[in-house]
């Protein structure tokens, strides 16, 4: 059974980028706009791995990861934050939120791909 | 308001000699900044650039590149004008002398230099806005066109392989395994018919092993007609025998007779079955014939049978083959394009980049307005107007960046076209790819 992974972004084309490359490799592809809306899509669903954007509209994706692992049934789902931020203060911040992955953008498919493999149990 | 009313008002000096004191006016900006309109036309240019290319599916990175360096150039402009410590030389020597300048005495000034910027600046962030928003809806759509190719691709490929492979995996439905079975069918037909044939070729070697048992009977029916001879024979001479004894010959020459007359019907029997014989034996001879010219069809329809089944397999072979070829052509192709667009849609994240860039300087141009309205807001409470000071402005925009490039243009460490470029090709600056496991 293919796992399913949830875009949280507020680009369009960053998230057509993404679930082109996801549903190419096998997986089912969720989308979010934003951290809020993203948190209305976890409800119901079987989520194995997230991957969101930082700075975004509403919800921002540091609240947002904050957010879900206050979820009992996400709390150890991995999470990817995907971001044009490269600072350390921020990556800090992320990894203090719950994060698992930093990844800057432009990402590499490649990377992108090897990361998801990585955190995503079988 | 407007810039020329009232000559008691006093003109924003955004550029002057002294930083310490709010000298009146300074019409020497307007030539100043008339040399900056060139920028703003740019700018304005390349928004219009931008959105017809944007309208035509034309190369919106050109457009949209005019704007950025259009707004760049203006916002250079903005901080030279803000410089109290740049004075040309020009200027010095006119302050020095004394003289008025033609700019001072049209009456310039402050809130009107704040009227201007609250009525242009807007305009150009409208457009900025505008340009983001068509260029986000455009690298969308076109995101969404690749991303509906190659889903269309997958499925191509995936009707392809179906339709060739082996039927183990998918009900047998597949190409090859329909051949496989079609042969095996055909081959078991071709079996039946020689089977068939061979039967009837046993058949026909029994009948002829009957042509045997013909002989036989033809001896036989020769043997009864030599002895029903002698047997006539031997009565004539017991009927001459017994007409030289006389009267007492006479009884047996009665004996002799009917054993003659035996004699004549066994062989006319003889010559009966002899006859019969002959009918078996010719309908046999027939059957025979009929039999071998039989099987010598049958056989002949078997051998073009099989050589128009071995020739329809070879041309079904030839065919699947050549199906085969080309799924695995359009597979490999397919596979190649779907790589390829899927390459071209990661280059499109540069996109989102310059949709940040372009918000930044947005809120750029609101945190510039505000300065504008606090210096207007210092002047009317009848304070020393203070020059603007770029380092705080700066240090707030630099909050806002996101991107290693925009902070090195900010730290003037990276020249701005190479910092474009680095956003667009990923990967020379900003740490972009790079992944962090926590």
């Amino acid at each position: 059974m293919a796992k399913t992974i949830l875009t949280v972004d507020d680009s369009l084309s960053v998230r057509q980028v993404l679930g082109t490359l996801l549903k190419s490799a096998g997986y089912d592809v969720l989308e979010a706009c934003d951290g809020q809306d993203a948190l209305s899509k976890l409800k119901g669903q079987k989520i194995h791995l997230i991957i969101s954007d930082v700075n975004m509209p509403k919800l921002d994706g540091i609240g947002f990861v904050k957010a879900v692992k206050q979820l009992p049934t996400y709390k150890f789902t991995p999470i990817i934050m995907l971001t044009t931020e490269s600072e350390e203060q921020k990556k800090k911040e992320g990894q203090a939120a719950g994060a698992k992955a930093w990844v800057v953008k432009p990402f590499k498919p490649d990377q992108m791909l090897g990361a998801i493999e990585k955190l995503v149990l079988p | 308001m407007n810039s020329r009313q009232g000559s008691n008002v006093t003109r924003p000096c955004l550029y002057r000699s002294n930083p310490n004191v709010f000298e009146g006016g300074c019409g020497r900006e307007m030539t100043r900044v008339s040399a900056y309109y060139p920028f703003g036309i740019g700018l304005l240019a390349g928004t219009v650039v931008f959105a017809l290319a944007a309208g035509r599916g034309g190369v919106v990175g050109v457009g949209l590149a005019f704007v950025v360096i259009g707004a760049a150039a203006t916002w250079h402009a903005v901080r030279q004008l803000s410089r109290p410590d740049q004075a040309r030389p020009e200027d010095d020597r006119r302050a020095a002398s004394g003289l008025p300048d033609d700019e001072h005495q049209s009456g310039a000034d402050l809130p009107g230099w704040q009227h201007f910027w609250h009525q242009v600046m807007p305009v150009w962030a409208g457009h900025l806005k505008s340009s983001r928003s068509q260029s986000e809806a455009a690298i969308g759509s076109l995101t969404q066109r690749f991303s509906g190719i190659v889903a269309n691709l997958d499925r191509s490929v995936a009707a392809s392989t179906s339709a060739e492979a082996a039927g183990s995996g998918n009900g047998g439905k597949g190409l090859i395994e329909v051949f496989a079975r079609s042969e095996r069918d055909l081959g078991q037909v071709v079996a039946s018919l020689t089977s068939s044939v061979n039967s009837k070729a046993a058949m026909l070697q029994k009948i002829q092993g009957l042509n045997r048992f013909i002989r036989e009977l033809h001896t036989m029916v020769a043997d009864v007609a030599r002895i029903s001879d002698q047997t006539r024979l031997l009565s004539l001479n017991a009927t001459i025998e017994a007409s030289r004894a006389g009267e007492l010959g006479r009884g047996f020459s009665v004996v002799a007779g009917e054993v003659r007359k035996l004699a004549n019907l066994s062989g006319e029997i003889g010559g009966r079955i002899d006859g019969n014989v002959a009918v078996i034996n010719q309908a046999i001879v027939e059957a025979c014939k009929a039999a071998e010219q039989s099987v010598r069809e049958e056989n002949q329809t078997v051998a073009t049978s099989e050589a128009t089944i071995a020739g329809v397999l070879a041309s079904f072979r030839e065919a699947t083959d050549a199906l085969v070829e080309s799924a695995a052509v359009l597979r490999n192709s397919s596979g190649g394009i779907k790589a390829e667009i899927s390459e071209a849609m990661v280059q499109l994240q540069f996109q989102d980049r310059v949709s940040q860039i372009v918000s930044h300087l947005e809120q750029s141009f609101d945190r510039f307005l505000s300065s504008i309205d606090e210096q207007e807001a210092e002047r009317q409470r009848g304070s020393g107007v203070a020059p603007m000071d770029p380092a705080p402005f700066l240090a707030e925009l630099r909050k806002t960046y996101t991107m290693n490039e925009e902070r090195s243009l900010l730290n003037g460490s990276a020249e701005p076209s190479k910092s474009a470029g680095a956003s667009a090709g990923a990967a020379a600056s900003g740490g972009s790819g790079d992944v962090t496991f926590f």
